[in-house]
């Protein structure tokens, strides 16, 4: 069977949003939406509708001791030590860039308010503040300290595709450079390793090429 | 760690943090063995799928896309998708649509209220407010993974019928929450 038309896909897309259709017609609708742009936008209103579904079940409390049996379910599937290092500090940063974008594309909807803050752990400090420009929040920055210290930040801020450097401040001087970064119409999120200066640090700023300050934040002390 | 954002938590585990861990298993637990009971009706085989949701989490965190929604929809729908699966090999009972439909469409206490997400209660509203038979075959196969074949054999109806029950739920709960963020906007 061919794949399915545009028309087609509108009536085939709450049940492939919902997981309804069986494997072939699956698989059909799939192979349209992947080269047609407006099917996608389709099935992505469908899927809000799918998730918000989800939220509507109810809480309901585990039986007493699950959180030490998950735990040690996941101590379980840790790889060994020696293979943990490149590969995971990669994933490390990934999902952090992920969360600073997650956080951006909140600010964005302007149903959350970032400001500066500090969580301490056992294993290191968490700190973020929100990046503004002409003050306004156009994203967020972390740096986390620890034995493996970095920098990862999420920003939305103009338009076009530019490339900022972003910098580390000790009161309103800078003291290192972490690395450059690339803007895709105007947004991107990035994190890199940060340098062993880091327990001076007062806050971070984003410059482009012609030195202008893009965004500035100062961390939670 | 109980105050930071959900997106900064999931970062804080992927780092590897163990107190971030402890505190995501602890915001998104109840979440969790929710969907797992929901869709199969016992207790312990949603605490093994709550347990491989979190393993997921903690091991796949760096693929969440925020642009597709939060965490909390994220890690709930692992929990969904894993919980289908084992109900296709494992589920002893087959959960009763009607029954399901109720526990999704009724008010939940103001303690679940205030963990679950505010779109959550909208969604309730919007879903007591379909025919019943139409919200029987939207929770089948939004929450059991049931294809259209399978509600139509589960239901007595032919399979055209639950397509159109289907599709007529969606396009209702679409536009109810389309309406209501206008309202809102």
């Amino acid at each position: 069977m061919p794949e399915p038309t545009c028309n087609q896909l509108r009536s085939l897309a709450p049940e492939l949003a919902l997981g309804a259709l069986d494997g072939r017609e699956r698989a059909e609708a799939l192979a349209h939406v992947s080269g047609c742009q407006a099917c996608r936008e389709e099935l992505r209103r469908h899927t809000e509708v799918a998730d918000e579904l989800i939220a509507t079940v109810p809480s309901v409390e585990p039986p007493a001791g699950f959180e030490t049996r998950t735990l040690e379910r996941i101590a379980r599937s840790r790889p060994p030590a020696a293979v943990r290092g490149p590969r995971r500090r990669r994933a490390m940063l990934a999902a952090a860039a992920a969360a600073a974008a997650a956080a951006v594309v909140a600010i964005a909807a302007g149903s959350v308010g970032y400001d500066a803050g500090t969580h301490r752990t056992h294993q290191g400090v968490l700190r973020h503040g929100t990046l503004v420009s002409d003050g306004r929040p156009v994203g967020v920055a972390y740096l986390y300290g620890g034995t493996a210290p970095f920098v990862y930040m999420g920003v939305s801020v103009g338009a076009g595709d530019d490339r900022v450097t972003c910098e580390l401040e000790a009161g309103h001087r800078v003291v290192a450079t972490v690395g450059t970064f690339s803007l895709t119409d105007g947004s991107g999120w990035w994190g890199a390793p940060a340098p062993a200066v880091q327990s001076g640090i007062t806050g971070a700023r984003l410059v482009d090429a012609a030195g202008t300050v893009v965004a500035e934040t100062t961390f939670g002390s | 760690m109980d105050t930071l954002p959900d997106e900064s938590l999931l970062v804080a585990m992927a780092r590897g943090d163990d107190e971030a861990t402890v505190a995501f298993i602890r915001r998104f637990q109840g979440r969790v063995f929710g969907v797992a009971v929901a869709v199969l009706g016992d207790s312990g085989l949603a605490e093994d799928v709550a347990q491989q949701t979190f393993e997921r989490a903690w091991r796949h965190g760096a693929t969440f896309d925020p642009r597709r929604g939060s965490v909390g929809t994220w890690v709930a729908t692992i929990a969904r998708n894993l919980a289908i699966d084992v109900s296709r090999t494992r589920r002893p009972q087959p959960v009763d649509p009607s029954e399901l439909l109720l526990l999704c469409s009724s008010r939940h206490n103001p303690e679940d209220q205030a963990m679950s997400v505010a779109t959550g209660e909208r969604m309730r509203v919007a879903l007591k407010a379909l025919p019943a038979e139409q919200g029987r075959a939207v929770v089948l196969a939004g929450l059991v993974g049931m294809t259209a074949s399978e509600i139509a054999a589960a239901e007595g109806i032919p399979l055209g019928t639950a397509k159109t029950r289907i599709r007529t739920a969606m396009s209702r709960l679409r536009l109810a929450l389309e309406s209501e963020r206008s309202t809102r906007a």
